[in-house]
């Protein structure tokens, strides 16, 4: 029988083995001797998390096509699993071989939010792992990070021997070919990261120096030496087409998040919301030919016999061949009862449209994301949508036959007033009237419309327009949630509505490392070693480790959050190039001061310095 | 049923890393053996249609089995032979189908007719218990009446194992022939000679009386004598056999072949 590295005992005493045995329908099991490098792909937060991730699907895929690399996953032990591996002294291992994690090659981190920073440390321990890349020897394998937080590495840039930025699909071979040729020489660890930094895309944070003034500002961020870039250009895909996308996705035997057959239909956004990271770093939109996409959904639903596949992008209502990818799924997998999920859909006639004849309209609830009450404010954000887009769409909604409706908002965003606070409860109170202005009350049958308005508060990220903008203190964004809360009493239609807010202590410190330096490195180490893990989950999270990391590294949070930043400040994440140009980004921040809205991308072009990789929505024709 | 449908009744095997897998994701698992497989399986009406099957009787996690069963119904039917080649080749390592059979028009659900199983206990190397297995079993055949304290979600109550236990039986074997594959992860076994009991018995599995293994074991400790330690789950390696119906015929009996 296949070994496990945890005993049955073990494996029988914990919540869900099926998270540590790997043997998942289309998992890799290659010969160790016959490959050179061995490859442990992590996302650092629990299976069920990770294995919805689609990012790791496709590397998991593109890196096992190669005959010499095996690459295998590894996740977060849950907590129980945590204890167990501690008071035993067990190595984390991967699922595949079953193997430890430090004896293989590279160790790869997915980053895909701020808050599982405390994880990467859990992992790199559990691994036995020094956590800071300068303790690293020749035996530990090289640690990397790559995913939306790579675009501000600098506070776990000590955890990292180097970061991988832009897409996965375009620069690793010739960062393995470079591996390989160190690995069989007598160079050593770090003449290899020396030489990678040279690769497009590759940042090896040892190789630079940062350097402060009195305030605590950036005064120098520099390679050490001459052959080392200043700048890194982020990896970018040119056509869609041509790259490797799984055919033979991984099928989990446990329920998971997202468990069902992903088609990324396009990636990037047109949209330019001054709030959004994942609309700027993503630049340009670049989408897949229907063809592609009908091959690819067949291959995936084939191969992994899951019963539901979902059109996935930044923003699928932008994807100019939806109706067309829609209409063949019906058409070729309605007898085989494939679910078809939509998500990120605006609302409009199209789209409810497709709704109505792919999911049960008597038992799912529609999602507006207007994101502000105001129109003033959805201005400000460039959030392009009016209120009369609002009501038009959930009029027709109402038609369709939904009456329950979701309304997301941000509280804390640059510029606000309390009357654009106060404005969110009256849209929804707004939204709730049109449904009994649309719906005679004949037709109402004893139903009623149900709006719930939910709120977050709002980060500044890296690479936005709001990259300058200060963050609300924890109490104002408690304030503003009171407000809008009372409001809701108010309204005239205040039993068709509901509110409910974030949690504002997660976003504080979210703040804090989106935007930190490299100094916020001890601040999480500190943090970990007070015990604190899987701070994502709130049932998790404990403030008062993190408190007592601040005070102990005598670290300012507000220097990150609250503090307005300077239009000439030097930020630690400005050696990446994203392609959009800063100056584009103050241009932007200018104009959210005079709520002046930026077109999207298809409408015209605004120059954001995207069209520099030559490819995607900057030459479509218009 | 809907007309020209037919129902087939499936045996599998579970065992090596699959005994991990729990009842439900194991339905999760063959909903999707299913459609890569290509079976042409009926689905319910409505707006989340789901394949008609159920199972006969859930496995516990850690438990091996080679007579697991479940029906299905479809809306076409090959020859089993060629359905149990095509999803044995999209099975993942520890599933396996063994046999199929077509079910008459009018048939009880596997579900209702489940009886007895059949069971294979061997004690894991080190967790085998200080008192005489060979002797207690002994006058566990013997004995006129062994009553035991049943748990069940709801209740707590007496039951007469004598009734529940159709048949019991013990012989030594060297340790190394019980566990061919080796031992589990994290067991050694130190002397491959060793001969150690391996039991075989016959319990009812009825909806109502369903009997595991470890209650009959423990109830064999006490009837021991002296004070024993409670046996639990993970002292015991378990590997379901079969399963029966009232007249004691295995449930793939109850189709025939196609």
């Amino acid at each position: 029988m296949k070994k496990t590295a945890l005993s049955d005992e073990i494996l029988l005493s914990i919540e869900k083995p099926e998270r540590y045995i790997g043997n998942e329908i289309n998992a890799v099991i290659k010969n160790r001797g016959e490959v050179d490098i061995r490859f442990a792909l992590c996302f650092p937060d629990v299976y069920e998390i990770g294995m919805s991730h689609l990012g790791i699907q496709i590397l998991y895929d593109m890196f096992n096509k190669r005959p010499d690399i095996w690459c295998e996953r590894v996740y977060s032990p849950w907590t129980d699993l945590d204890r167990i591996m501690r008071d035993r002294d067990i190595p984390l291992f991967a699922l595949e071989s079953q193997d430890s994690i430090k004896e293989f090659d590279f160790l790869g981190i997915t980053l895909q939010y701020e808050m599982c920073y405390t994880n990467i440390l859990q992992v790199l321990e559990l691994s036995k792992i020094p956590l800071l890349s300068c303790d690293r020897s020749e035996e530990d394998p090289i640690v990397i990070g790559g995913g939306p937080c790579a675009y501000n590495p600098e506070p776990i840039a000590e955890f990292f021997d180097l970061f991988y930025i832009g897409e996965g699909e375009t620069s690793y071979d010739e960062l393995f070919d470079l591996y390989k040729k160190y690995k069989t020489g007598k160079k050593g660890r770090s003449d290899f990261l020396r030489e990678a930094s040279k690769i497009e895309g590759i940042y090896v944070p040892s190789l630079y120096e940062v350097s402060y003034d009195e305030k605590g500002l950036i005064k120098d961020f520099s390679p050490l030496y001459p052959d080392v870039p200043s700048k890194i250009r982020k990896n970018i895909v040119k056509d869609m087409d041509l790259v490797t996308y799984p055919e033979k996705p991984l099928v989990p035997f446990i329920q998971v998040t997202q468990d069902r057959v992903v088609l990324e239909v396009m990636r990037g956004c047109i949209r330019g919301c001054r709030f959004c990271q994942a609309g700027q770093i993503y630049r340009p939109v670049r989408e897949r030919s229907v063809d592609f996409l009908k091959d690819k959904a067949k291959k995936m639903l084939d191969s992994t016999g899951q019963d539901e596949i979902t059109l996935s992008s930044l923003s699928t209502s932008d994807y100019s061949g939806l109706k067309e990818i829609v209409d063949f799924l019906i058409d070729e997998y309605r007898d085989k009862c494939v679910n078809i999920s939509l998500p990120s859909l605006r609302i409009d006639e199209f789209s409810l449209d497709i709704m109505s004849r792919v999911q049960d309209v008597k038992k799912s609830s529609l999602t507006f994301a207007p994101e502000a009450g105001s129109q003033r404010m959805r201005n400000v954000i460039n959030k392009g949508i009016t209120e009369e887009n609002i009501m038009q769409g959930s009029a027709e909604a109402f038609k369709g036959g939904w009456n329950k409706v979701k309304l997301y908002f941000m509280l804390g965003l640059p510029f606000e007033r309390d009357e654009d606070v106060t404005e969110i409860a009256h849209l929804s109170n707004r939204v709730a009237m049109n449904w009994f202005d649309t719906i005679p009350k004949e037709e109402r049958k004893g139903q009623r419309v149900m709006v719930t308005a939910s709120a977050s508060f709002f980060i500044p990220k890296p690479f936005t327009p709001f990259q300058w903008a200060p963050m609300n203190p924890p109490e104002e964004f408690l304030r503003k949630a009171h407000l809008v809360k009372d409001t809701f009493k108010t309204e005239l239609n205040h039993k068709s509505l509901k509110f409910q807010y974030h949690e504002h202590d997660l976003s504080e410190l979210e703040g804090v490392l989106a935007r930190g330096d490299r100094r916020i490195s001890k601040v999480i180490m500190k943090a970990y070693e007070n015990g604190a893990v899987f701070d994502s989950w709130q049932e998790i999270f404990d403030r008062d480790k993190w408190d007592r990391a601040f005070t102990e590294c005598d670290i300012d949070r507000k220097f990150y959050t609250e503090r307005e930043r300077e239009i000439t400040e030097i930020f630690p994440w400005d050696f990446i190039d994203t392609g959009v140009s800063k100056e584009f980004l103050k241009a932007e921040w200018e104009k959210a001061k005079t709520e002046t809205v930026t077109p999207n991308c298809r409408a015209s072009c605004s120059g954001c310095g995207a069209a520099s990789f030559g490819t995607g929505v900057c030459f479509e024709r218009r | 049923m809907k007309e020209g449908n037919s129902v087939i009744r499936i045996k599998f095997a579970k065992y090596g890393m699959m005994r991990y897998i729990g009842h439900l994701d194991t339905m999760r698992f063959f909903q999707r053996l299913i459609r890569r497989a290509g079976i042409d399986a009926a689905y319910s009406e409505g707006f989340s249609p789901h394949q008609i099957m159920s199972f006969a009787q859930p496995l516990g996690v850690g438990v091996e089995s080679c007579g697991e069963y479940m029906d299905l119904e479809v809306r076409s039917l090959g020859t089993a032979s060629d359905m149990r080649e095509r999803m044995n080749a999209e099975c993942a390592e520890g599933i396996e189908i063994r046999e199929m059979s077509l079910l008459p028009e009018k048939h009880e659900k596997a579900m209702a007719s489940v009886y007895a199983a059949d069971y294979r206990v061997v004690f894991r190397p080190s967790h085998e218990p200080a008192w005489d297995i060979c002797a207690a079993v002994d006058e566990f055949n013997k004995a006129p009446s062994v009553k035991v304290m049943k748990k069940s979600k709801k209740s707590i109550r007496e039951v007469e194992l004598k009734e529940l236990v159709y048949s019991l039986s013990v012989c030594l074997k060297p340790i190394g022939e019980l566990f061919p594959e080796g031992p589990l992860s994290g067991d050694v076994i130190e002397d491959n000679e060793r001969r150690v009991p391996l039991l075989h018995m016959r319990l009812s599995a009825s909806s109502g009386d369903n009997v595991k293994p470890e209650l009959l074991i423990n109830a064999l400790g006490s009837l021991s004598g002296s004070e024993v330690e409670e046996i639990g789950r993970t002292d015991l390696f378990i590997t379901r056999e079969e399963l029966y119906d009232k007249e004691m015929k295995a449930l793939i009996e109850a189709g025939t072949g196609f």
